[in-house]
C-alpha cells in the first residue's frame, strides 16, 4: 500500500510555483509547509539556484504574483493595461521584469493560399491560463464590488514583448513585423446578447437568448488574407484545433504564451473572436475567406459565425 | 490619484483621500497597484533578515495578509507614496524577524537585529531587482559545464546562460537559426534541472 506522501506533493506545488502555475491555496500550502521542512526547503532553495542562472526562468515578482491571485497588472509595466488605475505615485522604476523567458511560435497558411509559413520556435515557458488552475478566485475581494452588467463587451489586450529584460508593454497602434506578441482578455459578463450581429446563421432575426462566450480564439489577419493563429497554436497542417476556453471570471486573465510571427504585411487586425462552443480553426478561416473577411474589408465589419462574437484591433506593421 | 499627504490640505485632497478609502477597502486595482510597485520594496526590506525559501515565504506572507486584511489596511493613515513605502517597509521587517525567531533561530537575537538595522541594501543587480549572481550558483554552473555539459552545447550554455543574450542575439552571435538554438537552449536547460536537482551536497 502507497502510503500518502505530503512531501511529494508539496515538491509538486514548488515546482509549480517556479512554473508560475501555482495557485493561491497550494501557494498558501506549500509555504506552510516549507517553516517546518528542512527538505522541501532545500529544493525550493535548488529551485531559486536554477532561477538564478537559467534565462527562461520567471522573475520572483512574477510566481509570487501568481500565488497570491495575481493579474498581469500587480507584476507588468506601470500602464500595462488600459483603463486600469495606475497606483498613484508609484516607483515608476519598479516595473517586474519580463527577463529570462522564451517562446514558442507559429503560423499558419490562410485557406488553400500557397504561402509559406515561416515558423518560429523557441523553448516555451508557458505559464496556466487562470481558467485551468483550481482556484480561479482571487484570495480577495474588494468589498462593495458588484458585477460587471450582461452584456458588457469582452476586452483583447495587447502587449508587445519586446525584449526579456523589459516588463511587456501595452501594444500602441504599431508593431514590429517580427514583435512577439502576448494577450489578456476581459470576459465579466461572459455573455452577449442573442443579436444579428453575432451572426446568427439565420440572419438579423433577434433571438432574444444570451449566449455564454466560454471559448476563444486569437488570431490575426492580413491584407493579404492570411490568418497568423496564436491562440490555439497550429503547428500541424493536418490538425484542427479547437477554441481554448475563455473564463467568465471578472479581471483580467492573461494567456500564457508571447508568440511571434513574421507579418509581411503592412497592416494586420488581431482578431479575439470569443464564442459559445468551441469553434474550430478551419471554421474561422473559411469565414476569412469569405468575401467581406479579407482583404480590402480588412477594417470592415466582423467576422460573422454562430454563436461568437468578434474583438478586433488594427495595426500598422513595421519591419 | 495620489496616497493622502500627512499634513495640509491640497487641491488634490478628495482623490487621495479617495485612494486611501479604495486602499482600506481593498480595491483590487490599488491593491494590484501596491504589489507592482512596491514588490521590491518589500523584498529588499525583508532580505536584510532572511534569504532564499524563507524570504520568498515571508514576502508572500506580507502582501496575502495586505490583501486579505482590512484591519491590517486601516493602519496605513496616508503619507503619500513614501509613506507607502516606508510603512510597508517597516510590516516586512517586523515579519521578518518575527519568522526568524520563529523557525529559524539557529543565531543569535542580536546578530539578527543587527542584520535588521543594516541601512545599505543587499546588491541589486541593475534593472531586474535580482541580487549578484551567488557564489553557490556560480560554483554549480562551474561543476555543471565540467562535469556534465556536452562540449557541441556549450557555445549556447555560454551566450544564453551566462552572457544572458536574448535568443536573436545569441543565434546571431553563433550563426545559427533561432530554431537551432532554442532547442539546444531546451536540452541545456533539461540537464542544468536534473543536475542541480539531483546533486549529493557533501
Amino acid at each position: 500500500m502507497r502510503m500518502w506522501d505530503p512531501h511529494r506533493r508539496i515538491r509538486r506545488e514548488i515546482a509549480a510555483h517556479f512554473a508560475a502555475r501555482a495557485t493561491p491555496s497550494a501557494e498558501q500550502e506549500m509555504r506552510l509547509h516549507l517553516r517546518d521542512c528542512a527538505d522541501c526547503v532545500e529544493v525550493y532553495q535548488r529551485r531559486l539556484l536554477i532561477a538564478e542562472v537559467d534565462p527562461a526562468a520567471v522573475p520572483a515578482q512574477v510566481r509570487l504574483a501568481r500565488g497570491l491571485g495575481l493579474s498581469p497588472v500587480a507584476w507588468a509595466g506601470r500602464a500595462a493595461v488600459a483603463g486600469v488605475p495606475a497606483n498613484p505615485g508609484g516607483n515608476t522604476t519598479a516595473h517586474a521584469t519580463w527577463a529570462n523567458r522564451s517562446w514558442w511560435g507559429w503560423s499558419a497558411l490562410a485557406g488553400a493560399a500557397a504561402m509559406a509559413a515561416l515558423l518560429l520556435v523557441t523553448p516555451v515557458r508557458t505559464l496556466r491560463t487562470p481558467e485551468t488552475r483550481r482556484d480561479a478566485a482571487p484570495a480577495f475581494v474588494a468589498r462593495g464590488s458588484s458585477p460587471p452588467p450582461a452584456g458588457a463587451m469582452p476586452e483583447l489586450m495587447v502587449y508587445r514583448v519586446a525584449s526579456r529584460k523589459v516588463a511587456p508593454e501595452p501594444a500602441g497602434d504599431v508593431i514590429s513585423a517580427r514583435d512577439e506578441l502576448a494577450f489578456a482578455y476581459r470576459n465579466s459578463s461572459g455573455r452577449a446578447a442573442g443579436t444579428g450581429t453575432l451572426g446568427q446563421s439565420t440572419g438579423t432575426k433577434t433571438t432574444g437568448r444570451d449566449f455564454l462566450l466560454d471559448y476563444l480564439m486569437i488570431f490575426a489577419v492580413d491584407e493579404h488574407g492570411h490568418v497568423y493563429w496564436y491562440h490555439p497554436g497550429w503547428t500541424r497542417a493536418d490538425d484542427n484545433p479547437s477554441a481554448i476556453p475563455a473564463s467568465r471570471q471578472p479581471g483580467i486573465h492573461e494567456l500564457p504564451s508571447a508568440v511571434a510571427h513574421q507579418f509581411d504585411s503592412k497592416q494586420v487586425v488581431i482578431h479575439a473572436l470569443f464564442s459559445d462552443r468551441p469553434l474550430t480553426v478551419r471554421q474561422v478561416e473559411a469565414a476569412v475567406a469569405r468575401p467581406g473577411g479579407k482583404g480590402p474589408d480588412l477594417f470592415g465589419a466582423p467576422l460573422r459565425l454562430p454563436g461568437a462574437l468578434d474583438v478586433r484591433r488594427a495595426f500598422q506593421v513595421v519591419p | 490619484m495620489m496616497p493622502p499627504a500627512a499634513t495640509g490640505q491640497t487641491s488634490e485632497e478628495p482623490s487621495r483621500q479617495g485612494w486611501l478609502d479604495a486602499f482600506h477597502q481593498g480595491a483590487r486595482d490599488v491593491l494590484e497597484g501596491c504589489y507592482r510597485d512596491h514588490f521590491q520594496t518589500v523584498t529588499r526590506a525583508v532580505g536584510y533578515v532572511l534569504q532564499g525559501a524563507d524570504k520568498e515565504t515571508v514576502v508572500h506572507d506580507v502582501f496575502l495578509e495586505l490583501l486579505s486584511d482590512a484591519k491590517l489596511r486601516q493602519g496605513f493613515k496616508g503619507g503619500g507614496d513614501s509613506g507607502l513605502a516606508a510603512w510597508l517597509a517597516t510590516i516586512a521587517r517586523y515579519r521578518a524577524i518575527d519568522y526568524w525567531r520563529r523557525y529559524r533561530c539557529e543565531r543569535s537575537a542580536q546578530q539578527a537585529l543587527e542584520n535588521a538595522a543594516r541601512t545599505e541594501p543587499p546588491a541589486l543587480h541593475p534593472g531586474d531587482g535580482r541580487t549578484e549572481r551567488s557564489l553557490e550558483a556560480r560554483l554549480l554552473v562551474e561543476q555543471f559545464r565540467r562535469q556534465v555539459l556536452p562540449a557541441k552545447w556549450a557555445p549556447v550554455f555560454e551566450a544564453r546562460f551566462l552572457g544572458e543574450l536574448d535568443q536573436r542575439a545569441a543565434a546571431r552571435s553563433l550563426g545559427m537559426s533561432r530554431t537551432t538554438l532554442a532547442y539546444q537552449e531546451m536540452q541545456v536547460r533539461r540537464m542544468f534541472k536534473r543536475f542541480v536537482l539531483t546533486r549529493r551536497t557533501t
